[in-house]
């Protein structure tokens, strides 16, 4: 592996920076140990090659970065960078995180102490592109140089000096998608640098000022959210309609009258699942709507636009949109009179709507909102619904989603759902707040432009994936159904996508599915198994 | 935007082959498609679902869910992984000339 | 005079510019919530990183708040540097002993201190000349070893090499003059503490005369020059760990009527960003941008 120097950002703008090989990542337990036995890595094509940026890795999660013709259209966007860099210093501009970001630009001291706690790091077999460090050092010295006074002679002076060219930018931009804001590095440094604000500085910086973002979080994200109702596309015609259905499937497969709520005026709990659950994961909502149902919940779903999907992908990647989003739902919530909004099953919901935008909502907006597990906690353990544990044996593991753990320090309601329901439960190591992440988060799970899915599954979600497998160690085999409870839509994403990547129902019998669905698979009243291996 | 050759035209795909422009689609571009992933006929049951597919989405602006097709076609999942090889998102979206599922799917 | 006021000077172009920059840090507006667990001030969750939040509808809950256990858990990190001894075992032998020089070089100049008010009342004691002395010597020869060590460590490491820059071996060079000179008088003198304590009357009673002999007079010209350039470098992070660690990793308050009127305020600021999906013919402020987006 070649190592690299933080100048090298500037250098070939057309070259890679580095070559990802497979047999240079840390291997994974057998059978996934031989790199020759696996999908390799989708190359990009000559066409690509020619029609696309691609100078950092070989990957590519982005196709709408332009390709500029001239020095000249090359130099506007520079411009327009080093624009967008002041105002990621300035009050008016960057209230939101001024402070936070300031203190980890001025006060690392370089022990690099963070890097052996990043996954996707240690994943890479110790690849320098992929250093908490690499990022945030050029953009850093980028900032000192040109965002403070006598910064360049500064630079020239203490050789800090970093270049700024179409290659920078570039490489800096998709580079800051390189990782998943998971904040592992940020608890391991003494200095409280936090590495991934400074990564989702640098997205905001692109974002906010050139409308550089992936396409699947901004356009056909919070773009389509606040417009249509959801990043998936649903409308609400379409959303009640599919729950309709849901309804009446899950009626006619499990015996028992479901039936889920809409836009009830002054109900106690607006639930916020989301929309992608709907669709992709659908025993999710519908556990939730038997769950609330036979507790005597006094609940309700939303209908309106953006009502029925709690994702805010803001929270990955631009303060404007985030807030937008943040908003959009408590309005909602006070105008059905709720008493308090219940998160779905998502992570970054929980993040952004329980704590980041909480200092965005302002006056009667700021309505109480409360995390999922603390909800279900209570709902198992009110005494309303029986359970027969036994239902559950089958060896199940627990995901701890970043955004609610590391990041909200909710860590033990699901623990006691699950070591109460799952007789065959077993930690992953490390869990709990050293969790490592699922390799989807900061918005990468819903990526998969042009061959990003490849570096998900290889590279970002390579330490989870043998995590899990190493939680299996003592039924490694296919025969034994297993079950990877991962209470996040995210990091549920990913692991589809690394599953069916590596054949891993196939090869180990593992599924992933939610905690919901956990819990009704334990009520006495679900006569047939709810949680499915396989299809009938 | 990346272009692509099918059944003789050239059509705006992303970068993953999937159709920018659903209203230019036709049988012979879902056969051009199938070919690419090595099926060389479109059966009866291929139709039922790629044209449940594609009304369900002109209709409602997205794919339906895997559920509803399951239930529509009478197939299950792996017949229709039988059927489109790299599945419902993957293959037959695709065939049938409607854009990538995205956002959370 | 001339050591009179360089002394004192020193000391005040120190705080002065130390308290700009702790100022200058601290008026920064509120930012976002943005905690991390652990959160040492939980009292009952803190070992396994737990929060309030854990508690069903936590805002109808009082909330038990720990000062101690972040007082302790402060201690540790200073005194100790749990972070580096968790995340970074090789490094933390040496990042101690550097660190532990410091301390106790700081610590011998307290009781410097502390000796030159007691004399200046007529007493003295052998006894904390002594002590004093003895804490100096370590703190210079561990202060010493340990610049020394991490200089080579950051040639040597591959990790460590491209992200150290011109900056970093000055400061620790610089730091490494301080150690050395201090052990160079130590060797010169017969009590440097006596020495250290005599001079710091001297200058609390603007004695005149104050005589500095050479190589104490160098190690303190060094330290009174380093002192001068010390909150002028990232070298404060001992009190950027305040701010990172308290207002930032463990600040979990939800908004309070204090805080909503801070916020009213900020988003009355316009927002000047130049992506289409922000920016409008009439600039407009965080409210009006981030609202009405209700569509019915
Ligand atoms: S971010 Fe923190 S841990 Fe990483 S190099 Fe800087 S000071 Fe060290
Ligand atoms: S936030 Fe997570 S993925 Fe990103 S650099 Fe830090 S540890 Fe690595």
């Amino acid at each position: 592996m070649k190592k690299l120097k933080l100048t090298d950002i500037a250098a070939n703008e057309n070259t890679p920076l580095t070559e990802l090989n497979i047999d240079e990542l840390i291997p994974l337990p057998p059978p996934y140990d031989r790199a020759g036995d696996l999908p390799g890595f989708r190359q990009l094509t000559e066409d690509q090659r020619q029609r696309l940026v691609c100078n950092l890795d070989g990957v590519v999660s982005y196709a709408g970065l332009p390709k500029p013709e001239n020095e000249a259209e090359k130099k506007k966007y520079i411009e327009q960078f080093l624009g967008g860099l002041k105002k990621l210093l300035d009050k008016e501009n960057n209230w939101t995180f001024l402070q936070p970001l300031i203190l980890s630009l001025d006060y690392c001291a370089q022990c690099q102490t963070c890097n052996d706690a990043c996954p996707v790091y240690l994943a890479s077999g110790r690849n320098d592109l992929y250093r908490p460090t690499y990022r945030s050092e050029i953009f850093r010295r980028l900032i000192d140089k040109y965002g403070k006074t006598g910064g360049k002679l500064r630079a020239r002076l203490t050789g800090k000096d970093i270049r700024l060219n179409w290659a920078t930018i570039t490489r800096l931009y998709e580079l800051s998608y390189r990782c998943n804001l998971c904040r592992r590095c940020a608890q391991a440094c003494p200095m409280g640098v936090d590495n991934a604000l400074i990564t989702r500085e640098l997205r905001k910086l692109f974002s906010q000022e050139l409308g550089w973002a992936p396409k699947e979080l901004h356009e056909k994200g919070t773009v389509l959210q606040l417009e249509v109702g959801s990043p998936t596309g649903l409308n609400p015609r379409v959303a009640i309609d599919n729950l309709e259905f849901l309804d009446e499937e899950f009626s006619e497969a499990t015996g028992i009258d479901v039936k889920t709520v809409w836009d009830k005026q002054g109900a106690d709990v607006l639930l916020i699942h989301s929309a992608g659950d709907i669709i992709s994961f659908p025993e999710s909502p519908i556990s939730f709507t038997i769950l609330c149902n036979a507790a005597g919940i006094n609940w309700t779903l939303s209908s309106e636009i953006g009502g029925y999907d709690g994702v805010n992908y803001g929270l990955f990647y631009d303060d404007v949109q985030l807030a937008r989003v943040a908003i959009r739902h408590a309005e909602i919530a006070r105008k059905l009179g709720v008493k308090k909004i219940v998160m779905g099953e998502c992570g970054h919901q929980h993040k952004a709507f329980i704590t980041v935008a909480d200092r965005v909502l302002t006056g009667d907006l700021n309505i109480p909102r409360e995390s999922v597990m603390t909800f279900l906690e209570n709902l198992v353990f009110s005494g309303k619904i029986e359970f027969d544990p036994s239902k559950n044996d089958f060896p199940v593991t627990l995901h701890d989603p970043c955004n609610v753990v590391r990041n909200l320090g909710i860590v033990e309601p699901q623990r006691r759902i699950l070591r109460y329901l799952c007789p065959q439960f077993r930690e992953m190591t490390p869990s709990g707040v050293d969790n490592y992440c699922c390799g989807g988060g900061g918005g990468l799970s819903v990526m998969s432009d042009v061959n990003f899915t490849d570096w998900k599954v290889n590279v970002s979600g390579r330490m989870k994936f043998k995590q899990v497998l190493e939680a299996f160690a003592d039924v490694p085999g296919p025969e034994v159904n297993k079950y990877v409870c991962a209470p996040c839509l995210n990091c549920k994403l990913q692991f589809r996508d690394i599953f069916e990547h590596y054949g891993a129902k196939e090869r180990s019998g593992i599924i992933c599915g939610g905690l919901a669905e956990l819990i009704v698979n334990a009520m006495v009243d679900i006569k047939t198994p709810f949680i499915k291996w396989f299809d009938d | 935007m990346a272009q692509m050759e099918l059944a003789g035209n050239t059509y705006e795909v992303d970068e993953n082959g999937f159709m920018q422009e659903t209203s230019r689609w036709t049988e012979d571009v879902a056969k051009a498609y199938a070919k690419l992933e090595k099926v060389n006929e479109l059966t009866e049951e291929h139709w039922k679902a790629l044209n449940y597919l594609r009304t369900y989405y002109l209709a409602n602006g997205i794919c339906p869910m895997i559920r509803r097709l399951i239930k529509e076609t009478g197939y299950n999942l792996s017949k229709l992984y039988q059927l489109f090889p790299k599945g419902p998102a993957q293959s037959a979206c695709k065939w049938a000339g409607v854009p990538k599922p995205t956002g959370c799917v | 005079m001339f050591w009179h006021g360089f002394i004192i000077g020193s000391i005040v172009v120190f705080i002065l510019i130390l308290a700009y920059r702790i100022i200058r840090i601290a008026s920064l507006p509120v930012h976002l919530r943005w905690e991390l667990a652990p959160i040492p001030h939980e009292r009952d969750r803190s070992k396994y990183g737990g929060s309030y939040l854990e508690v069903y509808e936590w805002w109808q809950k009082p909330r038990k708040k720990s000062l101690t256990a972040v007082i302790k858990y402060m201690a540790v990190e200073i005194l100790l540097l749990r972070a580096i001894w968790k995340y970074n075992r090789a490094l933390w032998p040496l990042s101690l002993t550097f660190h532990a020089g410091i301390y106790l070089v700081i610590l011998a100049i307290l009781l410097s201190i502390i000796h030159a008010l007691v004399s200046i009342g007529g007493a003295t004691s052998e006894l904390l000349l002594d002590i004093a002395w003895i804490i100096a010597i370590t703190g210079y020869v561990l202060g010493g070893l340990g610049v020394v060590g991490l200089i080579l460590k950051r040639i040597s490491n591959e990790g460590l090499r491209p992200f150290s820059s011109f900056t970093t071996y000055f400061n620790l060079f610089f730091l490494g003059a301080v150690f050395l000179t201090g052990y160079m008088s130590w060797m010169k003198a017969e009590n440097l503490a006596a020495d250290m304590s005599l001079i710091i009357k001297q200058t609390l009673t603007l004695d005149n005369a104050i005589n500095i002999s050479y190589p104490l007079s160098l190690h303190i010209g060094l330290s009174l020059v380093f002192l001068i350039y010390l909150p002028m470098t990232n070298m404060i992070h001992f009190i950027a760990k305040y701010f990172t660690y308290h207002e930032i990793r463990w600040d979990d308050e939800p908004q309070d009527a204090k805080m909503t009127v801070k916020i009213l305020g900020l988003m009355k600021q316009p927002v000047g960003w130049a992506s289409s999906h922000i920016k409008t013919e009439e600039k407009k402020n965080w409210a009006d941008t981030s609202s009405g987006h209700e569509k019915t």
